[in-house]
C-alpha cells in the first residue's frame, strides 16, 4: 500500500527520530513511503490560538500538497484532529471543503491506519521494558482513541505496558497554553510525570510530539532520565538508552 | 494579569488539596452515576437533541412561556442585561416595601448581580443554600455553578461560620448543615421576600423547575408573600416532557445522585396571597445565538459536570476565570457575554484536552468552542496585546506559508540556539525555561534525513 507521510513540524524540526521511526514501521508492514517536501504546518497552533485566518492559509497549503495522495498517515493524535476535525471550521471555499472531505476520509494516525487494516500483526518488534503509557487526549478523542495503541503496543515482544489511573488525563502541553501559562501547564505536567514515575517505568509511551516536548523538558529539568518517547519508536526498537542522544 | 492570579491558586497549597480531593470524589460519583444507565449515550442524545430544539424554538417558546405565566398570574419582566435586571430587582423591592430577602441558590442571580441591588434598595438579603451563605458570609464569591464553595476545605467552612456566624468549631459538613438551617430558620419566618432561580421554565405550561438538595429554596419561596425568580432566557423548554428528559442528567451530572433531593415544579399560579415575578434575563444571551456555531453553547444546562472534570479548573478553581462562570462553559461563554477582564482571559484557561466535551450532557462541543472563541476573545483584548499577538501569528504564518520560508526558518532557529543568552531570553519569554527546558532543534529536519535515507537505499536509523 502507498502511504504518504504527514509529518508534524514539530516531529520534522525537534524530534525527526519519530517521522523515521514511523516511516520504518510501515516500511516493516509492507508499505511503500512516500514524503511531500511541500508540507509544512497544518495551522493547529494559529488555529488553537485564535487566528483562523493564518490557520485557514496553511490548511490551504495542506489541502493543495495531500489532493493527489493516496492514504495520509501522521504520528500524531493531535495533527490528524486538526485536518479531519477543526479544518471543518475553516473558512474555505466550497472547492476547498470538497476537497477537506476527500482528505479527511484518507488521513489516519499511525496506530489507528496498522490496526483498521490488519497490518500491526506483521510487527514483531521485541523491546524487555516495563513502558507507561500515556493517553494524549486529542489522540484518543479525535484519532484513534484507546484501542489501536494498546492493540499495536500489544505487539510489542517483552513489553510490559502501565497505565495509572490518570492515564487519559491531560499532560498540560496545549500548544500555545504551554506558552501563555506556563507555570500551570507545568504543573499539569509534573502532576501526570510523577503519576507515571510512580509506576517505576523504564520508558514513557505517547503520541504526540508536543506532549512528548513538554514531559520532557519539565523531566530534564527536574534531573528524571527516564525516556519520553512515541510509541512508533518501540514498534521500530530506535528508542535509545536513558539520556542517549541520536547523532 | 490572568497569569498572576493563576501563580496565586497554584502556590496555595491548601486550596489545591481541597480541589484534588472534592473532585476526584465528584468524579467518581458521575462515573458511578453513568453507569447506573441502561444506555447513557442514548440519554445524553436525548438531551442534546431536546435542548437544539428548544433552542431552535428561543423565540416561540419565550412568547409562550410568557403567555402561560401571565395566565396563571405570575408577572413577567424582560431585563436586555445585568443592569435592567438589578434596575427591576430594585424597583420590586421597593414597591413591596421589601425589608428581608431570603436567597436560594441562583448563578444568574450572581450574573446580574441581585443581591447587590437588593441591598442597594435597602433589603438586608440572606443566602439561604449552604455553601451560597459559607461564601456569603465570607465576603467571597461562589467558585462552582453547582457547589459554591468548592474552593474551600471543610475546616475553613468551619471557621468561617464559627467566626461570622457563632457555630461551635466543627468540620463535618452534616453538622454545619444542621447549624445553618436551625439559624436561617427566623430568617425565613421574617423575610417578605424569597428570590431564587429556575433550571428550566416550560413553556408550555408556564412551570418552572427548581432543583434542590437542602429544601431551603422551598422553605423561601413557600412562607414568603413575595417570590421573586431570575433565570436566563436560555432556560426556557417547550414542554413538560423536554424537561424531564433534562432533569434525567442534571443531577447525574452535577453530583453524581440519580435526582436531586427536591424537584420542585412550580405552577404558574402563585400560592394564595403570593405575588410571583419572573425575571428573563437576557445579558448577552442573544449575542450569543447569533453567534454562529456558540449557539449550541444555549444547550447548557448548567450542571457543571464540565468544570468538574476539568484538569485546568482542578489546578486554578472558579475565582481564577474571573466572572461568574467558571469552568469549560465559562471559558467558551465569556468572549460572548458581558464578562469584563474574563472576556479575554477565561479562553486561555484551557488546553483543549476534550474531557469536557466526554462528559456534556447536552453535548455541546465545548473545546472546540472555546478554541473557535479565542478569535473573539483577541479582538476584544487591548490593542497592543492583539497586536503583539497578531503579528507572532503572521509571523508563524510566514514562516510556515512556503517550503522556502519553512527551511529558512529552522536554520534560523538552529543559529539562534548556538547564541545562548539571546535563546535564553527568548525561551523564557515563551515559557520554556526554568521548570520545563526547551527542546533544541533537530540538526537536520526531518524530511532532509529522509531524503539522504532514500538515496542511500535505507532509513537512517
Amino acid at each position: 500500500m502507498r502511504v504518504s507521510l504527514f509529518v508534524p513540524c514539530l516531529v520534522d524540526r525537534f524530534l525527526p527520530e519519530i517521522g523515521l521511526a514511523c516511516a520504518k514501521v510501515l516500511e516493516e508492514v509492507g508499505c511503500s513511503v512516500e514524503l511531500d517536501r511541500r508540507q509544512t504546518c497544518c495551522g493547529q497552533p494559529p488555529f488553537n490560538a485564535g487566528f483562523p485566518a493564518e490557520a485557514t492559509h496553511l490548511a490551504r497549503r495542506m489541502l493543495s500538497v495531500f489532493k493527489d495522495a493516496g492514504v495520509v498517515v501522521a504520528p500524531s493524535g493531535s495533527c490528524v484532529a486538526m485536518v479531519r476535525d477543526a479544518f471543518g471550521d475553516l473558512d474555505l471555499t466550497e472547492t476547498e471543503f470538497a476537497a477537506w472531505k476527500r482528505l479527511r476520509e484518507r488521513t489516519f494516525e499511525l496506530s489507528e491506519f496498522l490496526v483498521a487494516n490488519g497490518l500491526h500483526v506483521r510487527l514483531r518488534p521485541r523491546f524487555k521494558a516495563r513502558v507507561a503509557v500515556h493517553r494524549t487526549c486529542h489522540h484518543l478523542r479525535h484519532a484513534g482513541g484507546e484501542g489501536p495503541l494498546s492493540e499495536v503496543l500489544a505487539r510489542v515482544d517483552g513489553m510490559e505496558p502501565v497505565e495509572s489511573a490518570e492515564a487519559r488525563e491531560c499532560c498540560g502541553f496545549g500548544g500555545v497554553f504551554s506558552m501563555k501559562l506556563p507555570e500551570l501547564s507545568v504543573a499539569m505536567g509534573k502532576r501526570r510525570l510523577d503519576g507515571m514515575l510512580a509506576l517505576g517505568p523504564d520508558v514513557i509511551a505517547l503520541a504526540d510530539a508536543g506532549c512528548i516536548l513538554h514531559l520532557r523538558g519539565i523531566a530534564s529539568a527536574a534531573g528524571i532520565d527516564v525516556p519520553v518517547v512515541h510509541y512508533a519508536q518501540l514498534l521500530s526498537d530506535t528508542v535509545l538508552p536513558a539520556g542517549g542522544r541520536r547523532g | 494579569m490572568l497569569a498572576a492570579v493563576v501563580a496565586e491558586k497554584l502556590r496555595d497549597e491548601r486550596l489545591q488539596a481541597a480541589l484534588r480531593k472534592s473532585l476526584a470524589t465528584v468524579r467518581e460519583r458521575m462515573a458511578k452515576a453513568r453507569e447506573r444507565f441502561e444506555d447513557f449515550a442514548e440519554a445524553r442524545t436525548c438531551v442534546a437533541t431536546v435542548r437544539q430544539g428548544s433552542v431552535g424554538r428561543l423565540r416561540q417558546n419565550l412568547e409562550a412561556l410568557e403567555q402561560s405565566l401571565q395566565a396563571g398570574g405570575t408577572k413577567v419582566l424582560w431585563a436586555a442585561d445585568a443592569q435592567e435586571a438589578r434596575f427591576r430587582l430594585a424597583e420590586i423591592a421597593r414597591a413591596h416595601k421589601v425589608l428581608r430577602c431570603v436567597a436560594s441558590k441562583t448563578m444568574v442571580g450572581e450574573e446580574v448581580g441581585a443581591e447587590k441591588a437588593l441591598r442597594s434598595a435597602g433589603v438586608n438579603v440572606v443566602q439561604t443554600d449552604l455553601g451560597e451563605r459559607i461564601v456569603q458570609l465570607a465576603g467571597q464569591k461562589p467558585s462552582h455553578i453547582t457547589a459554591p464553595c468548592l474552593h474551600l476545605d471543610a475546616q475553613q467552612c468551619g471557621s468561617i461560620l464559627e467566626r461570622a456566624a457563632g457555630m461551635p468549631r466543627t468540620a463535618d459538613p452534616e453538622e454545619m448543615c444542621r447549624f445553618v438551617s436551625r439559624t436561617l430558620r427566623d430568617a425565613f419566618a421574617t423575610s417578605d421576600m424569597a428570590l431564587s432561580g429556575a433550571n428550566m421554565a416550560i413553556a408550555q405550561t408556564g412551570e418552572l423547575v427548581i432543583v434542590e438538595n437542602e429544601g431551603n429554596g422551598r422553605s423561601g419561596y413557600t412562607l414568603c408573600p413575595l417570590h421573586v425568580v431570575v433565570t436566563g432566557i436560555d432556560k426556557v423548554v417547550s414542554s413538560r416532557r423536554e424537561a424531564a428528559a433534562v432533569l434525567g442528567l442534571l443531577a447525574p451530572s452535577a453530583t453524581g445522585q440519580d435526582v436531586t433531593v427536591y424537584t420542585s415544579f412550580l405552577a404558574p399560579e402563585p400560592l394564595p396571597g403570593q405575588t410571583r415575578y419572573v425575571i428573563l434575563v437576557d445579558n448577552g444571551r442573544s449575542a450569543v445565538f447569533a453567534s454562529g456555531p456558540h449557539r449550541e453553547l444555549l444547550r447548557c444546562i448548567r450542571c457543571g459536570g464540565c468544570l468538574n472534570v476539568c484538569p485546568v479548573y482542578e489546578r486554578v478553581s472558579g475565582h481564577a476565570y474571573l466572572w461568574t462562570y467558571s469552568g469549560p462553559i465559562g471559558a467558551a461563554l465569556a468572549p460572548f457575554m458581558p464578562s469584563g477582564d474574563a472576556a479575554t482571559a477565561a479562553p486561555d484557561l484551557c488546553t483543549l484536552c476534550g474531557a469536557c466535551d466526554d462528559v456534556c450532557p447536552a453535548k455541546i462541543p465545548l473545546s472546540r468552542l472555546i478554541a473557535l472563541g479565542r478569535s473573539a476573545a483577541n479582538a476584544a483584548r487591548p490593542v497592543e496585546e492583539r497586536t503583539h499577538l497578531a503579528r507572532l501569528a503572521r509571523w508563524f504564518g510566514r514562516a510556515m506559508g512556503s517550503g522556502g520560508a519553512y527551511g529558512l526558518s529552522h536554520l534560523g532557529h538552529r543559529i539562534l540556539a548556538r547564541l545562548r543568552g539571546r535563546m535564553a531570553r527568548v525561551e523564557s519569554a515563551v515559557g520554556w525555561s526554568g521548570d520545563r527546558l526547551a527542546p533544541r532543534p533537530a540538526r537536520r529536519l526531518f524530511r532532509s534525513m529522509f531524503r539522504a535515507g532514500r538515496r542511500r537505499g535505507r532509513l537512517p536509523l
